[in-house]
Parts: C-alpha cells; sequence; structure tokens
C-alpha cells in the first residue's frame, strides 16, 4: 500500500518541482514591494494584510535610524495567525476565532518589531495549526506558488512558506509541532527551521500541542533563518517551558570534521530508487566535503507517528477545551436552550473536521480507559525516541541526515483524495524531531530539485 | 441590672446599623462578624441525631477528609492578578491567563510553592523534591480554561500526619496521604438573574492546597477536632486565613460503615462542607444513613452528595455512572516542580512554633491540662492567655482561671457580637485585674461576671473607658466583705434573731441556707459567702 502512494505522489512532484524565484539573501527586498503582492495575494497566503499606512510609516522610521536597531531592521516579515498580535485579528483560520483580536502581542511578534522588522501581515494555515497541507483553512487553501501545477503549499504553516516563496516577505514565522514549518518550507522550496523545544517563546502561540509546540523560521537561505533565529531566541517569563540553553547563530565557518548520520529506518523499502539516488546525492556532497557519514539505527522510529498523533491529539483536545463558542468571538448559538446543547452546537459548528477529529481522537486517548493503552505507551516511545538520537549524538554524530518528507508538493487534486491516515504518512520524516524536542531545519537541495532535512543537534541545546 | 440595659441597647444601636448598611448597600452581603454570629446560633442549635454505641449497631464508621485551603499569597497560582478583591466588584482582578486567553501560559508564583511547602512541613510530611503538575478536565463556565491545573500524579507532598486530643491527655494522629497544589474556579452566581448565570472570575486561578488525610477518623467529633487543628495550623503559620464561612477553607467527606472483620464499605463523598458543623452533622446522617440501608438489606452506592443545611441532610448530587472522566495528564505547559533540599531546609528553620509544641509548652509553663491548653489554642487564645498572665499583679495566677474567664466569660460576650478575641474591646489589665479580684477573694464570681459585663459594655462605648476590676467593684460597692469580725458579728445577730431556725438545723441542714442568705441579705450580697457559711457552722455547732 506504502508502495502504491510513494509511486503516485512522487512522479509528478518530480515533474513540477521546478524552482524558478528564489531570492537571495543580497537582493534588499523592499517591504512596499512586499505589501503589494500582499495585497494581491495570488496564493492566497495571506489571511489579513496590514495597513499600508502603517507599514510605510515603519519603513521610514527604519530608513531614519542612524544605526540599525538589528540585522532585521527595515525587513519585510510575515507571520502565521496563529500568533497573538495586538489590535490585529488572529483567528488560527478557526471560525471559533474569527472575530477574535488579541489585546495583547506574543512574545516573538514583540522581539521582532523591537528589532525593526516590519510586520506585512498574518499569513494562512491549517485550522489550529492542524494539518500538513493548508487547506483546512476558514480562507480557503494556499496555493504553492512555486509549481506550474496546482500543487498544495504544504502545512500547517503554508500561508508563510508561500508568503516567502512568492517574495511577499523577506521571512515568515511558523509554528512548528510535527513539522508545520519543515514541511511547506520543503514543499516551497526554501529553508524551514524549527529550533529546539523551548528555545524560543511560545508566549502567544495559540497552543495546539503544548510539548510539541517550537515557534519556526521560514527563509530563503540558512544565514537569513540564523539572523532571525538570533532575533526571537531566548527565554521568556511568560512561557515556563521556554530557556536560554540554546547556541546562538554564527556565521563562522566551521571547519571540523563533520560526523554525519543516515538511520536505516528512514530507508522505507518502497522509497524509489531515484528518490534514494536524491538523497545519495547530499550523502555524497557532504563526503567530498570531507565528512564522514554512516549508517545508524534509531530503532523506535516506526512508533513515532502513532506516538506523536497520540500525544499531539491529547494535548490538543485539553487545550481547545476552552473554545465555548461564547467567549473570544467567533460562533455563538442563540437558539440552545441549555449550556450543555451550548457548548455541542458551538463546537460542532466552530471547529472543522480535521479538528474534531483530532480533538476526538485525543479525548479518547486521555479517557479513563484508555490512557494507560494509549496516551502512556504513547509518553514512553516518545522517551525511547529521544533516547535513540541521544545515542547517536553520544556516538560522536554531529548531525542526522534524512528527507523532510516522503514525497514533493502533492497536486492538490490528488491531496484531496487522500485519507486522513495517508495525509498523516507525509510526517514520517519529521515528527521524530518533534517528539525528541530536536532542532531540525530543511533546506531545499537544489541539484536534483528534492528537498533534504537535517535534524542536525547543539552539543547544549538537548530537549528539556 | 445597669449592665443589662446598656447591652440591650447597645444591641439595638448595632442593629440599626446594619441595617442602614444594607439598605444603602447594591448587593447586600452579610458582614463577616454577621456571619460568624449566624455561625455561632447553628452551634448552639442543638443536634438532632445522636449517633452513640446503640445506633452504630455494631459499625465502624471509616472516614477520611479532603480539605481545600486557599493559599494566603498576594497573587495567584499561575497569573500576576492580585489575590485581594472586593467581593462587590466581580472580575475585577482577572489577567489573560485567568480568562484563558488564546495563548497565554501558566507561571508558577513561587510564594504559593513556598507556603504548600510551609505547611507541608507542619504536618509532618515528606516534601517531594520533585513534584509535578496535572490538568483535570471539565466543562463549566466558570473554568475558562476546561481544566484545572491540580498534582493528580506527583504531589508536592505525601505521608504526612496531624495529632488530635481525643480524650484526657490521649493523642491520635491522622495520618495524611498528600498535599498537593492546584487552582481555584471562578464562582458562578444563579441568584442574580432568573435567566442567565453570572460568572466572576475574580477567584478564579487562586492558589489551593488540597490536602487529603488517610481514613483514619472514626467519628464527628474526631472530624470536628482535625478540621480545628488544621485550621489553626493554617491560621498560625499564615499560609491560609482558615475562614470556612468565606471558602477560603472547604471541606469534601468520604465516608464508609462496615462490620468488624469485613473489608471497608462502600464509600460516599459529600462535597462542599462550609463549616466544622456542617462536617459533624454530615458524618452523623451518612453513618446512620448507610447503617440503616445496610440493615434494611440495601446497599449503598457510591455516590456524591450534597449537604443541604436547611433540611439537615445530605442528598444525591451524582451517581457513579455520572461521574465525571477528568482525563488527567501532565500539564505540558509547565516543567516539573524542582525544589531544593536547601530551600525546604530554609523554610523549615524560619517556621514559628507547632501547635502541638505551644500546647507543651502551655502544659509544662503554666501547668495546664492538655484539654485547656488546646482550648486555649483552638480558640486563637494563645497571645490573650500569655499576655494575661504575665500581667503585673499576682504572682500566682491561676492558669486555669484565666483560661476560664478567657472561654467562657469574654467568649461568650465576644460571641453575642460575633467578635473573636483578637477583636476584644478589652484588654489584658482588665482580664488580669478581674481574675486577681475574684482570685484574692475581693469580688465573689459572680460580681466577677457582672464586673465583666460592664467592662465589655464600657469599652464598647465611644470613649472606650478601660476602668479595672477594682476600680469597678469600688465604685459599685461591690466588694467582697472578707472581715471575718464584721461577718461573725452579722452571723451572731442573725443567729440570735432566728434562734428557733437554729434549733433546727441539725435535722434540716437546709436551715442552715437559710440563715446564710439571711446574712447575705444583710450585707446586699456582698459577704464572701464561703467565710460566712463557715463562721453559721461554727455558731450553729455545726463541723
Amino acid at each position: 500500500m506504502l508502495r502504491t502512494r510513494f509511486v503516485r505522489l512522487f512522479k509528478p512532484a518530480f515533474r513540477t518541482a521546478s524552482r524558478s524565484k528564489l531570492h537571495t539573501s543580497e537582493v534588499p527586498i523592499s517591504a512596499d514591494k512586499c505589501h503589494q503582492l500582499a495585497v494581491e495575494n495570488k496564493n492566497n497566503a495571506f489571511v489579513h494584510v496590514v495597513d499600508h499606512n502603517h507599514v510605510a510609516k515603519k519603513i521610514q522610521e527604519s530608513a531614519q535610524r542612524q544605526s540599525p536597531l538589528s540585522p532585521i531592521d527595515g525587513v519585510p516579515f510575515a507571520i502565521k495567525d496563529n500568533f497573538c498580535t495586538k489590535d490585529i485579528p488572529t483567528t488560527a483560520a478557526s471560525s471559533m476565532l474569527k472575530d477574535f483580536v488579541p489585546s495583547y502581542d506574543a512574545t516573538i511578534y514583540e522581539k521582532l518589531e523591537n528589532a525593526g522588522a516590519i510586520l506585512i501581515g498574518k499569513t494562512n494555515l491549517d485550522e489550529f495549526a492542524m494539518g500538513s497541507s493548508t487547506t483546512f483553512s476558514l480562507f480557503g487553501a494556499t496555493k504553492n506558488p512555486i509549481t506550474s501545477e496546482e500543487t498544495i503549499a504544504g502545512g500547517s504553516s503554508g500561508g508563510s512558506a508561500a508568503s516567502v516563496a512568492e517574495g511577499s516577505s523577506a521571512f515568515s514565522i511558523g509554528s512548528d509541532t510535527g513539522g508545520s514549518v519543515r514541511q511547506p518550507a520543503s514543499y516551497c522550496g526554501i529553508v524551514g527551521f524549527k529550533p529546539s523545544y523551548g528555545a524560543c517563546s511560545r508566549h502567544g502561540v495559540i497552543s495546539f500541542a503544548s510539548s510539541l509546540d517550537t515557534v519556526g523560521i521560514l527563509s530563503p537561505s540558512v544565514h537569513q533563518a540564523g539572523l532571525v533565529y538570533n532575533v526571537i531566541r531566548g527565554q521568556d517569563s511568560k512561557d515556563s517551558t521556554s530557556h536560554n540553553n540554546s547556541t546562538p547563530y554564527t556565521q563562522q565557518q566551521n571547519h571540523k570534521k563533520f560526523k554525519i548520520a543516515v538511520p536505516v529506518e528512514y530507508f522505507v523499502d518502497e522509497l524509489e530508487e531515484e528518490v534514494v539516488k536524491v538523497w545519495q546525492s547530499a550523502i555524497d556532497h557532504f563526503k567530498s566535503l570531507g565528512a564522514e557519514v554512516q549508517y545508524v539505527s534509531l530503532p523506535h522510529t516506526k512508533f513515532a507517528l502513532s506516538a506523536y498523533y497520540i500525544i499531539a491529539s491529547a494535548e490538543a483536545s485539553s487545550n481547545l477545551g476552552r473554545y465555548d463558542g461564547i467567549r473570544y468571538g467567533g460562533v455563538h448559538d442563540a437558539e440552545s436552550k441549555t449550556l450543555h446543547q451550548k457548548y455541542i452546537s458551538n463546537r460542532s459548528k466552530g471547529f472543522g473536521d480535521e479538528v474534531k477529529r483530532r480533538i476526538m481522537t485525543g479525548t479518547f486517548a486521555l479517557s479513563v480507559g484508555e490512557y494507560k493503552t494509549y496516551f502512556e505507551k504513547a509518553q514512553k516511545m516518545r522517551s525511547l525516541i529521544a533516547r535513540d538520537f541521544q545515542n547517536v549524538f553520544d556516538d560522536g554524530f554531529d548531525l542526522v541526515l534524512t528527507l523532510t518528507t516522503p514525497t514533493c508538493a502533492i497536486p492538490s487534486k490528488t491531496f484531496n483524495d487522500l485519507s486522513p491516515v495517508d495525509v498523516y504518512v507525509n510526517d514520517l520524516f519529521t515528527v521524530p524531531a518533534s517528539l525528541a524536542g530536536l532542532p531540525a531545519i530543511s533546506v531545499p537541495w537544489r541539484t536534483e530539485n528534492s528537498q533534504l532535512k537535517f535534524a542536525h543537534r547543539h552539543p547544549t541545546d538537548i530537549f528539556k | 441590672m445597669l449592665g443589662k440595659v446598656f447591652h440591650f441597647n447597645h444591641q439595638q444601636i448595632r442593629r440599626r446599623a446594619f441595617h442602614v448598611h444594607t439598605v444603602f448597600k447594591q448587593e447586600p452581603q452579610l458582614s463577616r462578624k454577621d456571619k460568624r454570629r449566624l455561625i455561632a446560633k447553628e452551634q448552639e442549635s442543638k443536634y438532632q441525631i445522636v449517633v452513640d454505641e446503640k445506633a452504630l449497631k455494631g459499625y465502624i464508621p471509616v472516614i477520611g477528609l479532603e480539605v481545600h485551603a486557599q493559599i494566603t499569597t498576594n497573587s495567584k497560582l499561575f497569573s500576576g492578578s492580585s489575590t485581594k478583591f472586593n467581593i462587590q466588584r466581580p472580575n475585577d482582578h482577572v489577567s489573560l491567563m485567568d480568562v484563558a486567553a488564546p495563548g497565554t501560559l501558566p507561571v508558577i508564583n513561587k510564594a504559593c510553592v513556598e507556603q504548600a511547602i510551609k505547611t507541608s512541613l507542619a504536618l509532618s510530611g515528606q516534601v517531594q523534591l520533585v513534584s509535578q503538575f496535572d490538568r483535570k478536565h471539565y466543562f463549566y463556565p466558570d473554568l475558562p480554561h476546561a481544566y484545572q491545573i491540580t498534582q493528580q500524579f506527583k504531589p508536592i507532598m505525601r505521608d504526612g500526619h496531624l495529632l488530635i486530643l481525643i480524650g484526657q491527655d490521649q493523642y491520635k494522629p491522622i495520618r495524611i496521604q498528600r498535599l498537593q497544589i492546584e487552582m481555584d474556579s471562578g464562582k458562578s452566581i444563579h441568584e442574580h438573574d432568573h435567566i442567565n448565570s453570572l460568572i466572576d472570575l475574580n477567584r478564579a486561578g487562586i492558589a489551593l492546597m488540597e490536602i487529603v488525610s488517610h481514613p483514619d477518623i472514626a467519628n464527628s467529633s474526631e472530624a470536628a477536632s482535625y478540621l480545628k487543628k488544621l485550621q489553626y495550623l493554617l491560621r498560625h503559620l499564615g499560609t491560609c486565613d482558615g475562614n470556612m464561612e468565606e471558602g477560603s477553607l472547604r471541606c469534601d467527606v468520604n465516608i464508609s460503615v462496615h462490620k468488624p472483620g469485613q473489608p471497608y464499605g462502600t464509600r460516599c463523598e459529600v462535597k462542599n462542607l462550609a463549616s466544622i458543623v456542617s462536617v459533624s452533622k454530615t458524618i452523623d446522617y451518612e453513618i446512620l444513613r448507610q447503617i440503616e440501608l445496610i440493615e434494611s438489606g440495601g446497599n449503598v452506592l457510591q455516590e456524591t452528595r450534597l449537604f443541604d443545611q436547611k433540611l439537615n441532610k445530605t442528598i444525591v448530587l451524582r451517581s457513579k455512572e455520572d461521574a465525571p472522566d477528568y482525563r488527567f495528564f501532565p500539564e505540558p505547559d509547565l516543567p516539573p516542580l524542582v525544589v531544593k533540599q536547601e530551600f525546604i531546609d530554609q523554610l523549615k528553620s524560619c517556621l514559628p512554633e507547632s501547635p502541638d509544641e505551644i500546647v507543651k509548652r502551655l502544659q509544662n509553663k503554666y501547668n495546664l491540662q492538655a484539654e485547656d491548653a488546646q482550648l486555649v489554642l483552638h480558640m486563637d487564645a494563645v497571645d490573650l492567655f500569655e499576655n494575661t498572665m504575665s500581667q503585673p499583679g499576682d504572682d500566682n495566677r491561676n492558669a486555669k482561671s484565666v483560661v476560664n474567664w478567657i472561654t467562657s466569660e469574654l467568649m461568650g460576650l465576644l460571641n453575642k457580637d460575633g467578635l473573636s478575641f483578637a477583636e476584644s474591646p478589652l484588654s489584658v489589665q482588665q482580664i488580669a485585674s478581674l481574675v486577681d479580684a475574684v482570685g484574692s477573694e475581693q469580688v465573689s464570681g459572680r460580681i466577677g461576671k457582672q464586673i465583666t459585663q460592664i467592662m465589655y459594655d464600657e469599652s464598647m462605648q465611644q470613649d472606650k473607658k478601660q476602668r479595672l476590676a477594682l476600680q469597678i467593684a469600688d465604685e459599685k460597692g461591690w466588694k467582697q466583705i472578707n472581715d471575718v469580725q464584721y461577718l461573725s458579728d452579722i452571723c451572731e445577730k442573725v443567729v440570735q434573731e432566728g434562734q428557733e431556725q437554729v434549733k433546727k438545723v441539725h435535722a434540716n441542714r437546709r436551715v442552715l441556707g437559710s440563715l446564710i442568705g439571711k446574712v447575705m441579705e444583710i450585707t446586699g450580697g456582698m459577704a464572701n459567702p464561703e467565710k460566712v457559711t463557715k463562721i453559721m457552722q461554727e455558731k450553729c455547732g455545726l463541723q
């Protein structure tokens, strides 16, 4: 079964993923131009664009500054619509929050503003960041800007990825719970960086799965992601799970001989020879640079996907309990006579199918009879998966090199026919790093037009 | 008599003042004093149920208590909101975290942890170096997150105990399973509006300690002692104000009954008891209800019940089948709570003298009995007692008398006005002067009581006169006549005039009483009755 899916999904992806307009760090991006593209919103990357006067004012302020506030002063950016922005609607692409206007700023947004970066708008996502396609959105699907055939942008930070790819922002901020930054970055041909769990504050990020949620960066290059990372990283007194143990980005070229691990479990039997070749070419490339590449075993990888979906859904079912349709704007059912009826009606109407599916899965996994069977086992698997990685790093490896996704961007038509579980399989290669709390970065592998992911590790950066 | 009149007026004035007060307030709220007065009244009302050997029919009750104590701190458990809110202004002290605004996260308040550790140490419990928060889920409008953050799996304290006094110098340890930190919910107000319920989130997020006992309690009086002791301990530590009537201390009771040698019976839980009296009544009622049920061939069902104060009985809230599935799981927004041993040691070294130590000290220093020492402790009168004892005057002031005057006379007066000892208008000098005056026989016990009343009424007046006992006795001419010669003369006179009666004394001892009565009448009741009795016995040839 896996085999047919991979064949079906890979072929069109290879045909369409022709990379064209990737901007480089040398070419400065005008915030004005970005704003214009965002208003155009050709690919439905944006759900809200900041008022032009406001952007113009910010551009002027930035230009007038004697010395820039930071390397990203004056740089236009977009932020996923699940980050709270004061006085700017924040919907998480859910009708439950369609009228919600936060009264405070997410820490990350505050840091970017203080660094002089200019917000262009809020980007589209799968409702409450649950999905890997940016099709489950109150505002409709985001299109992939870089493919000639219509394909999905990936998700859930699809709007953020599309925005960088189409040039309507120099970088963008997304959230990554199980691959939501890395996967759309890969589909849209850009860099997607998920820092260690806790390296960036989650305060003001609408929670999906608290123990997995991380803030991620999407940008055209690794260097740019690094610059942004240095601005947003660090402990926040408003997020108890944040810490200062992460290593800041430095441009320094590390000439040390890298030791790279390639996990055999990621070579799924069904992978086509062609795909293996792409991966192989990256491996060869690193070898040619003098790196030592070895095959290793991450024996618990096969449990990652189930563990992830149990834990993420369980936490989601809890985090989304607060949406009763009475507070924060959104649906309000005046018909219901009793409180209970109102809850049922509001929550049935206010959440989309995918969100409801996960709430129900999560509620089940936490219920009295099932907790031990599902949640507790998933937690155990999670620690084993983390230990797998730890063992590899203890053996002196610097990074683990894998594919980001089993496929390139999926055509929208094909995607619509997939069952939920088929969609979940897309996250196969991204969830292990999330479960282990490890930093991971997806970078485009241009020679072969496929995307690669590095799950790499900073020595001091192990999950808390 | 004068005292009585004053007292009455005084009450009238107070009552009127309260009436005016309620007319002007938008939302009539019972003042703390009035609530206490009501509770004092409730305490006076007689128990309708007696649980004695006969009623128990050989069954053994097994009782455990879960106490929720609001932690005294300036701000809430996970948000910076103040805990000092005015009951008249709902939703006044509410932060984004308290309303579960999307994106907000909990951050633990160190002061709450400190208070919980202090309490744990005072309960002789094992403070856990690593504890953890969990989420407990249920949907209700006054719980904005749809979950309560609590410590289900790894509480901050395990294995404590509290000693309760169950008889003459006889203590019983009640083991405490756990103490866990958790957050309080908001309040739903249903009375205000016919259609809508209103939500006040001022209380939402306030820190609670849930203190869970083992089922070591055997009856309602042990439960009452446990609660009183715990209440005292919390107040003493300053970790909870212990006011049950205001909801800062609430109690759930678990009760079952079984025959000796048989396994424990099915237990019922009675939730949300707001006074020690309700707890006692609940336990008595439940014990008898369960015994009757079993005796009549029925089965006790595992259910959650409520105590109806009007009906003095418990009623079913929900059965086991309807019990909510709380779906506990570790709170992912908070890392495990790790405390260092040094931190615990530091708190330990700063703990005040424990109640058990105080009782021991009172016993040793003042030669009090355990019951009296405990009484002083539970009535929150340790300071008053010790200050009274240390007043100049009688060097051999009798500690037991001081306890009696404080805990019966003064307490009685204060209770009528719903005042606590801390709010007592009488100074320790006054109390000491009273005890000394009676102790040295300068006034009689009866007169002492009247003087107390006068002192009380005077100090409630605006000018707050604080006269000592002998000043009042002098003014009123209430000093006891102890002059043996003088008394002897009067007795002689009475004997002379009542020769007929004297003859009957040997046959009927009661006649002596009437002779003494005459002496008392002549002296205006001021003669020392003991001395008069002694003289009179001699005069009549009785020894």
